[in-house]
């Protein structure tokens, strides 16, 4: 049973409308996280990541991990780019910091043991385990960095710490992450000075 | 840029390996090594962190309807365009008009001044913090530009191609009706021609017709007709048969006292009859009709041809039988609706001339 890229890969049109109900809703609360809500600059991220994914459905490589996964980093760049062009000229109007705090601290509780979990793709399970048992600072600075997009100096001023700390704080918890996923009998250096 | 790439698809590559436990203890120190390398999450580390935390996210927002509704028409139109072969190739569609856009030189472009902008910064800033982490910034709203206008084009080309298809399709429809308004056209034509040749036809039956009419209603000339049937007698086999009334046992015929004969050849297949007395008709209303019958009796009745009896004094008519008949027993005239009958009823008779009688 080919996937839906896979469909989209082999020219099959019904693909279309079946790749925009799986996926459409991930892309769009993605943007819509990512450029706080700006409807139109919204719209067109989520026109952009289509675009890309109908140009370049043929990337994706099974063997490499979910198709799920494959369509949010893709979109996740995509994204990024248009914040970056964006946030220059409109992070004073669009991001109040006092706003940002209240729905951006919420962070859900994530164990690996939720139903459905255990049906999903190869990390997930253990990325869940891994993420459950950061330090809450890492947490907190892993989540807004990957579930709001947020740079690090936004980080930095919603969280009232210093742009290194921030840094090395979500790069400490993509370590042990990793090092979840690397199984607890690996050592690592998880203590390295801010670059 | 492409470094650190290829570490995260070897670490996912080792990582895998792991999860199976089949890791030998150099690839063990290589995982290791790497993974206190990471500068930023590995694409399918991070794809699967994206899709967990939407997952666990309160915010289940869908797309709106509209929106979805049109992205899966574009999403058609650009399937159909690509058919199943590989990625769009966007520098096919815009390589001649715009050679500087495609998508892959951008792209070494950026690679190129990256590695440019890396090194400079290392060379001038390698000792000095805050210089390296300007360049370091410059470098990345620089890369950031280029790929902001990298993806601006990409987007402008997709859109020109999925436009330009569309057209395509347009004028292929629109060919398509042309062509079979051209087939109808064609078979209207054909048509047209063959009512046309129908109607020629049809002309040149009403012609002969006309014609075979005409012979019959134009008055011949008297005195020719006269010679004709002199020269008629002169042949052995002709016969001469005086006309009396058609009368039957209680029926007697129409006019009495109708004079003349019939003269008739049996190998020539013509003859002529002759009258004095016969009451002269009204063609819009009836017309004489000549009746040949061969040897094998009644039934065997043959149209001679229909005539008019237009003047006073003798009348000679020429008789012609639809056709050839055999040895000829008996003529006979009868009056008939104008044009004449195929089949006489034999209730307006006027004269009967018997071979042998």
């Amino acid at each position: 049973m080919p996937t839906i890229l896979q469909r989209i890969t082999a020219g099959d049109q019904t693909a279309a409308e079946d790749c925009v109900a799986e996926y459409g809703g991930l892309i769009w609360r993605l943007a819509r996280r990512y450029l706080d809500r700006a409807e139109s600059e919204v719209e067109d991220a989520v026109q952009d990541v289509f675009l890309e994914l109908w140009i370049h459905a043929d990337r994706f490589d099974p063997s490499k991990g979910s198709e799920a996964a494959f369509v949010a980093t893709l979109a996740h760049r995509r994204i990024i780019d248009r914040q970056r062009k964006i946030s220059t000229q409109r992070r004073n109007e669009h991001r109040a910091v006092a706003e940002l705090k209240a729905t951006v601290l919420k962070i859900p509780n994530i164990s690996g043991d939720e139903a459905g979990i255990q049906q999903a793709p190869l990390y997930r399970k253990e990325l869940a385990r891994g993420f459950h048992e950061l330090p809450k600072d890492e947490q907190t600075a892993l989540w807004m960095s990957v579930y709001r997009g947020l740079s690090h100096r936004d980080i930095s001023e919603i969280t009232d710490t210093p742009v290194g700390t921030v840094k090395s704080r979500i790069r400490r918890a993509m370590i042990r992450m990793t090092k979840t996923l690397l199984g607890d009998s690996t050592e690592l250096q998880c203590e390295r000075s801010p670059s | 840029m492409s470094d650190s790439h290829n570490n995260a698809e070897r670490l996912i590559e080792l990582l895998a390996a792991q999860q199976l436990g089949d890791l030998s203890h150099a690839e063990q120190d290589e995982l290791t090594s790497l993974a206190s390398e990471l500068d930023s999450l590995p694409d399918e580390i991070l794809g699967d962190l994206l899709v967990m935390f939407d997952q666990h996210s309160e915010d289940q927002e869908q797309l709106p309807k509209a929106l979805a509704d049109s992205l899966s028409k574009s999403g058609q139109t650009a399937i159909a365009i690509r058919g199943g072969s590989g990625p769009i190739n966007l520098q096919q569609a815009t390589a001649e008009n715009n050679p500087q856009s495609s998508e892959s030189g951008a792209w070494r472009w950026i690679s190129v001044a990256a590695a440019v902008i890396a090194i400079g910064a290392t060379v001038f800033g390698v000792s000095n913090y805050s210089a390296h982490n300007q360049a370091r910034q410059q470098f990345e709203s620089k890369l950031a530009s280029l790929q902001n206008k990298v993806t601006h084009n990409e987007t402008l080309l997709a859109n020109s191609r999925i436009a330009a298809a569309q057209a395509q399709i347009s004028i292929r429809t629109l060919e398509e009706e042309k062509q079979l308004q051209a087939t109808e056209l064609a078979q209207l034509e054909s048509t047209k021609l063959d009512l046309a040749s129908q109607l020629a036809e049809a002309t040149s039956s009403l012609d002969n017709a006309m014609d075979r009419i005409a012979v019959y209603e134009t008055p011949l000339d008297p005195a020719q007709l006269a010679e004709n049937r002199r020269q008629l007698l002169t042949v052995p086999d002709t016969v001469q048969i005086a006309w009396q009334p058609f009368d039957l046992p209680d029926a007697p015929a129409e006019q009495q006292g109708v004079q003349g004969d019939v003269i008739w050849s049996d190998s020539l297949q013509e003859g002529y009859i002759r009258f004095v007395g016969l009451e002269p008709n009204d063609p819009n209303i009836e017309q004489y009709q000549i009746w040949v019958i061969d040897e094998r009796g009644l039934e065997q009745k043959v149209s001679g041809g229909v005539f008019n009896a237009s003047a006073e004094g003798e009348i000679i008519v020429p008789i012609h039988p639809g056709i050839d008949v055999g040895r000829v027993a008996l003529f006979a005239i009868t009056v008939e609706d104008p044009g004449g009958t195929w089949v006489p009823d034999l209730s307006r008779r006027v004269v009967v001339a018997p071979r042998d009688g």
